[in-house]
């Protein structure tokens, strides 16, 4: 063992490291760095402050590492240049001596003010020190959390009865992962059902026939037949699913580590008014019947692409393949018959000159036709618009054969349902993976492949249960050998908090909140929730939601953004003003803005965070209860959150903020949502310059006690449940169009949103006032304080007795109202 | 390993006549940055591996009679070393490669500004695209697979028709948007390409994983 790692001191006594770079010419002639030293060394908890020509590189750290180690140093700020490139570097180089990557905050001091502003180097460093304040504040309340490894347990369950599910389950075996393949046929109409629903893949079935052969006979596969899938509960590393027994009601139970979905589309026959009869013009299930059963063909056979005009452009390229596959055993088989392709001449021909070849060899006719003039099918004839001559054609047939149709099916759809997916009828279940660093999220897709996700043939079905079981084996293996673990910031339910509200369930994206183990009998579905590790993503807007505040973001807690914000506003000027930006677009821009040379008003404070919708609205109403005057929030353009709509929700809250500094009789603008992205860092400071102007029309908040007890009543509101469950539902994915709690339209909706808050800001107050006066007042006392109508408060104040808030006495005749007897 | 071994393990070497020292695995650059000795440097980024593509950090290394010119980001500094940063002979080389990056990429103002400090402000080199900006460093590249862990970015084509892109030209799903590579392109080429990358992000959120 090393002696450095001895010395770290596990005890919870914060030790700051500070290095201050110069980065050659592009902090040091610009921000006194000496005095910006001098500025943070006298704070309690700074041990170190050290300036470094460059931290960055070879020489810097081994800087730091001497200092880490001389003087047990365990939290380290680095104030130089971009968090998000240089982050992991640090946390690689300083791994082994045992600071957590959470425990290194970088301080953009060459981006965010060396580069960007004008003026003394001595002010400069001002700024710098505020912000390297704010990230000291952060690392000061942070309480790291243990590490959490993922134990594994059980075999990989394969389910959903796809054809894929093979590709995945060979693909185990040969990797040596144990697995159980739960099958809902037996191999033979396994086999069937493959044919009818991938026409034209004939020449793949002896490798398919072999994939079975071998999956079944692997000593590492068990194969288990069961009826319907019932349920899955439980989360990565620790599955249980029930199934229907295959025969008979009774219920078998699984218990897995990982699941792989399966599914499989179904296919149809194409819609009558392509002159679908089934007898003369047959789609392609069809004419994969009549081949295999070896039904004598007659003359002229033509086949059709006709997936574009029949709305299904993404299959296409597959009933081109399958034709073109029939086509050519039509032609060895029954060299009499005459076969034409008609296809969409704007397809991207999926085969190359050496079919071109072939199908003159055998006879072949590929037509593409004009894709915007529709061909029309007739009687014996169908007429098309040749691409390239542009003159309309007819092709006699005596046999038409169409495109299929393709959808998802009930099948698979139900399944989906029951692994927790939103679904849509008729929609595929494709999905992009999560736009997030590999890093941050173990589980970047859900493991549900075959053609029902992505539409294919079915070699490319076996294929995708392959490419995903490879990436399920590479975990698997992690996890057995103890080595993997959950990423350092996400999201954890404190169960006994948990009111079993289910907001953050419908608000995470990521799939990751569940309940704790399925519908429990007698409970329903009410039970607390839990946060899968593997599947979170480390965003927070279910933090920022929760009416109970039960959830936290694990080394990204509220108490830490908090301290930040009270570090900074404290500091702050009264003309300057504080924002934060998203990791992936305001902060980024404002990194970029630095790097492109534009230059912005000194007064603007950025604080980066990882996705705005971890900004809680206490958050930002305990900035303007500590000290700013202007809250500036810069995030990703609207539906582009990395995350689970992060900007979509902080955009709502925001809007709630509004209403309370209404209430204040403060002005609404003091607190702005701002959309950016990386490539337009113009964008940015004309942003911040403009708010930098509203901000000075305004001028500063007047700090004196009656404006100050409105400010604490704010953020008193934001903590009551009643006012975050109202604001939680309303956190609406941009496509939704109905209302919660039925109302009508927008507007009835806000309205109730106003007089909730209305409500509760009075409550807050009336609390406030009780408190600080110390004993029982009457109503006109109050009206007076808080300047409300005497009709109004009387019949709040009325609600606030029923419920036990207030008490509520008589003392001769007349009524005073008090804080509630007992204890408070 | 002893303390005592580790201390002599500290090479002695000269950078512009000035006596410097070196730890072990330490490079000519990072070793001249540290001691505030200026080095040009284009495709050299710290958070990933250096690889020596823009030949701009050239040095002149003299070890007793042998000498020559190494690019400094990539090469170790051994006992008795001479390195000079800015000799006329390193001079020459690095206006030479800047009147290449000229015709390579004329639209940059970060190169023309570079090679006016050399006095250079035209080329000799055929310019095929006026309009480029992309100077072929591949630090995009590095930074998305070393940094963020992902490869959304690769290089198309070889030699003089190696051309930055993802592959078949197509948007790349593997992208996640996080503009890492828009950060350390030294010409800032990458900002108005990064939509050919990422492409459309709405496009790919809101994937509906919700109940």
């Amino acid at each position: 063992m090393k002696t450095g790692q001895a010395l770290i001191p596990s005890g919870p006594e914060p030790r700051l490291g500070i290095f201050l770079c110069e980065c050659g010419e592009e902090i040091a002639p610009k921000v006194d760095l000496a005095a910006l030293a001098r500025t943070l060394a006298p704070a309690p908890r700074v041990e170190h402050v050290e300036i470094l020509p460059f931290s960055c590189l070879a020489p810097g750290l081994d800087r730091v590492r001497e200092a880490i180690t001389r003087k047990e140093l365990n939290r380290i700020i680095v104030a130089g240049c971009e968090s998000r490139i240089l982050h992991k570097k640090f946390d690689r180089a300083l791994a082994a001596l045992g600071v957590e990557e959470e425990e290194i905050d970088l301080v953009n001091l060459r981006d965010y003010v060396a580069r960007v502003h004008q003026g003394a180097p001595g002010e400069l460093a001002g700024k710098g020190a505020k912000l390297i304040r704010a990230s000291q504040a952060w690392l000061e309340t942070l309480k790291p959390a243990p590490r959490l490894r993922i134990d594994y347990q059980g075999p990989v369950l394969v389910l959903g009865g796809g054809i894929a599910g093979y590709g995945a389950a060979q693909e185990l075996a040969e990797q040596g992962v144990e697995t159980i393949i739960a099958l809902h046929r037996d191999q033979e109409e396994e086999i069937r059902r493959a044919h009818s629903i991938y026409p034209g893949d004939d020449h793949c079935f002896d490798r398919l026939a072999s994939i079975i052969q071998r999956v079944t006979a692997s000593p590492l596969v068990r194969t288990v037949r069961v009826g319907e899938l019932k349920q899955v509960s439980g989360r990565f590393s620790d599955y249980t699913v029930t199934f229907t027994a295959p025969k008979g009601e009774e219920i078998v139970e699984y218990q897995a580590g990982a699941i792989i979905a399966a599914l499989d589309w179904e296919v149809a026959h194409q819609f009558p008014e392509f002159g679908h009869d089934g007898d003369r013009v047959i789609c392609q299930v069809e004419m994969n019947e009549f081949i295999r059963d070896g039904r004598p063909l007659i003359d002229r056979i033509v086949f059709w692409i006709n997936d574009m005009e029949a709305g299904q452009p993404f299959a296409a390229h597959l009933s081109l393949e399958g034709a073109w596959n029939m086509a050519t055993l039509l032609r060895e088989k029954w060299p009499e018959t005459r076969v034409s392709i008609l296809y969409d001449g704007s397809l991207a021909i999926p085969f190359g000159t050496f079919d071109r070849a072939r199908a003159r060899q055998l006879g072949i006719a590929l037509i593409p036709y004009n894709g915007k003039v529709r061909p029309l099918v007739k009687s014996e004839y169908i007429s098309f618009n040749q691409k390239n001559i542009q003159t309309e054609q007819d092709l006699g047939w005596d046999l038409l054969v169409l495109s299929p149709r393709r959808n998802p099916g009930a099948q698979a759809l139900g399944t989906a349902k029951i692994l927790g997916l939103e679904v849509k009828e008729e929609e595929f279940l494709e999905r992009y993976p999560q736009m997030v660093r590999p890093d941050q999220v173990v589980l970047d897709e859900k493991l549900i492949v075959g053609s029902a996700c992505q539409p294919c043939d079915l070699r490319g079905a076996l294929s995708q249960g392959r490419r995903v079981a490879k990436k399920t084996a590479v975990l698997v293996k992690k996890a057995q050998a103890g080595e993997l673990y959950a990423p350092r910031v996400i999201s954890t339910v404190d169960q006994d908090k948990c009111s079993v509200c289910t907001l953050c369930r419908e608000i995470c994206d990521c799939l990751a909140i569940q309940p704790v183990s399925g519908p429990v009998e007698g409970l329903g579905h009410n039970v607390p929730r839990m946060v899968d590790p593997m599947l979170c993503t480390g965003e927070g807007t279910c933090v920022a939601s929760c009416p109970e505040l039960a959830l936290t973001l694990e080394n990204c807690t509220l108490a830490q953004h908090e301290a930040r914000v009270t570090a900074l506003a404290r500091s702050l000027a009264a003309d300057e003003v504080m924002g934060f930006g998203c990791q992936w677009s305001g902060a980024a821009a404002a990194d970029q803005a630095g790097l492109r040379g534009l230059a912005y008003d000194r007064r603007f404070y950025l604080l980066p965070v990882r996705c705005l919708g971890q900004i809680d609205p206490v958050v930002m109403a305990w900035a303007f209860l500590e000290g700013a005057n202007g809250l500036l929030l810069i995030g990703c353009n609207p539906e582009e959150c990395h995350h689970s709509y992060g900007i979509d929700h902080t955009w709502s809250r925001v809007w709630v903020l509004r209403k309370l500094l209404d209430l204040c009789g403060l002005e609404r603008e003091r607190i702005a949502l701002a959309h950016s992205d990386i490539t337009k860092p113009e964008g940015f400071v004309g942003t911040v310059e403009s708010f930098l102007k509203t901000l000075d029309t305004l001028g500063p908040i007047p700090r004196e006690a009656e404006t100050q007890s409105k400010l604490q009543a704010l953020y008193d509101t934001l903590h009551v449940y009643r006012v975050r469950w109202v604001l939680g539902v309303s956190l609406r994915r941009p496509w939704e169009t109905s209302y919660p709690m039925h109302m009508p339209n927008p507007v009835a909706y806000d309205r109730t949103l106003t007089e909730i808050v209305g409500e509760e800001f009075f409550r807050a107050r009336v609390r406030n006032l009780l408190r600080v006066k110390g004993k029982s007042l009457l109503l006109q006392d109050i009206t007076q304080a808080l300047g409300v109508e005497e009709e109004r408060a009387r019949d709040y104040l009325k609600d606030m007795g029923q419920e036990g808030l207030i008490s509520i006495v008589f003392i001769n005749r007349t009524l005073y109202y008090g804080l509630p007897f007992g204890p408070q | 390993m002893t303390a005592k071994k580790k201390k002599s393990e500290m090479i002695n070497l000269t950078i512009d006549g000035r006596k410097v020292q070196a730890k072990p695995g330490w490079t000519i650059l990072e070793t001249a940055r540290f001691n505030h000795i200026h080095i040009p440097t284009l495709c050299f980024h710290p958070a990933v591996k250096p690889w020596g593509s823009c030949r701009l950090c050239v040095v002149e290394t003299r070890y007793g009679k042998r000498g020559q010119i190494a690019p400094s980001c990539l090469i170790h500094p051994v006992h008795q070393l001479e390195v000079f940063t800015d000799s006329e002979r390193v001079k020459n080389v690095r206006r030479w490669v800047l009147e290449m990056l000229l015709a390579e990429c004329p639209a940059s103002r970060e190169i023309k500004e570079l090679a006016a400090q050399y006095g250079i402000t035209s080329t000799r080199f055929h310019i095929t695209d006026p309009k480029e900006e992309c100077l072929k460093c591949g630090l995009c590249v590095a930074v998305c697979h070393e940094v963020v862990g992902v490869q959304a970015l690769t290089f198309g084509s070889r030699g003089v028709k190696k051309q930055l892109e993802t592959p078949y030209r197509i948007p790349n799903s593997a992208c996640i948007g996080c503009g890492c590579c828009v950060s350390v392109c030294p010409t800032g080429a990458l900002q108005a390409r990064l939509d050919t990358v990422r492409g459309d992000l709405s496009r790919r959120t809101g994937h509906g994983f919700a109940h």
